[in-house]
């Protein structure tokens, strides 16, 4: 009995400690006894004999290191992961290869499509190869212009004492505010319509 | 004897590979902490251990036998592509 304690007091002093907002990933293989916690219900559980687990914990709302919520979006605001895991038998080798893409401007980068292209020893095919250069010249890359285009709005909408109006305007084209608008990857076209519903508040150029 | 006491002087260590790896070494009782406050772009851990371990990553974990454990952690508002490479007795390969 005492030898329960001595297992469980540790596990339970573990309990307090906090977890930072950061997208985790974890695989873990077991031999033997485990008592552990579901990280996803919080609920106890015992495991006896062999096992294997995968989890990812996926944070919205939250920066890293801080329980403020910097964000208005929700679960909107989830980081965009692409992840894939292959895992082998521990009888057969146990070997663990896993690939993460994670953050906007990683799961748009030609190389994690480069990435995710490998077979399972993490080699790429010729043909892979081939049929991911095609079909990458099909992606559409942001648009500079349009980018270009936003940088007045955003201006404007930063000096403006009346932001209602630009949240407003966005709403009225079906973005959740104004802000969620200059965040977008858009076509110029829906940029420079932006700019004329709002070009009572752009200021003129000298 | 000899074995033993290069067990005994090694339980506890830390080393630092030449790829910048930190080995932790726990032979007996011991307890290796992370701090994850400020985390870097990404970080990488992997923990393996015959006997029995406590660990709160990712969640409250108590294990007797052998257990084997990969935690990768990328803050939520950074980007980050990553390929791990990784083996029960091998060392984790990470590109």
């Amino acid at each position: 009995m005492k030898t329960a304690y001595l297992l469980v007091i540790p596990a339970l002093l573990l309990g307090g400690c906090e977890t930072k907002h950061a997208v985790i990933a974890h695989t873990g293989t077991l031999l033997g006894i485990d008592l552990s916690e579901n990280p996803s219900t919080g609920l106890y559980h015992v495991k006896l004999g062999y096992g294997r687990s995968e989890f990812v914990f996926l944070p919205s709302n939250r920066a890293d290191g801080t329980n403020d919520l910097p964000f208005g979006g929700g679960a909107k605001d989830v980081a965009p992961v692409i992840m894939e895991l292959l895992m082998q038998n521990i009888f057969n080798g146990g070997k663990v290869y896993q690939r993460l893409a994670i953050g906007e401007a990683a799961v748009n980068q030609p190389g994690a499509s480069l990435m995710f292209a490998k077979d399972a020893d993490g080699t790429l095919s010729i043909q892979a190869a081939a049929a991911l250069g095609a079909s990458l010249q099909t992606i559409p890359a942001p648009d500079a212009k349009a980018t270009a285009a936003k940088l007045p709005l955003a201006a404007a909408y930063l000096q403006s004492d009346n932001k209602a109006a630009f949240d407003s305007a966005a709403k009225s084209k079906g973005y959740a505010s104004f802000a969620t608008f200059l965040s977008q990857t858009l076509p110029l076209a829906e940029v420079q319509a932006m700019g004329e519903t709002l070009n009572q508040f752009i200021p003129s150029k000298p | 004897m000899l074995t033993l006491t290069l067990l005994a002087l090694a339980a506890g260590c830390s080393t630092t590979g030449k790829d910048g790896t930190r080995h932790y070494i726990v032979i007996g009782f011991g307890l290796v902490s992370v701090n994850t406050t400020n985390l870097a772009s990404a970080e990488v851990y992997k923990m393996q251990v015959l006997g029995i371990s406590a660990s709160d990553m990712p969640g409250v974990r108590l294990n007797m036998g052998y257990a084997s454990s990969l935690v990768v952690l990328v803050p939520a508002n950074n980007s980050a592509i990553l390929e791990i490479s990784d083996g029960p007795f091998s060392p984790l390969k990470l590109k």
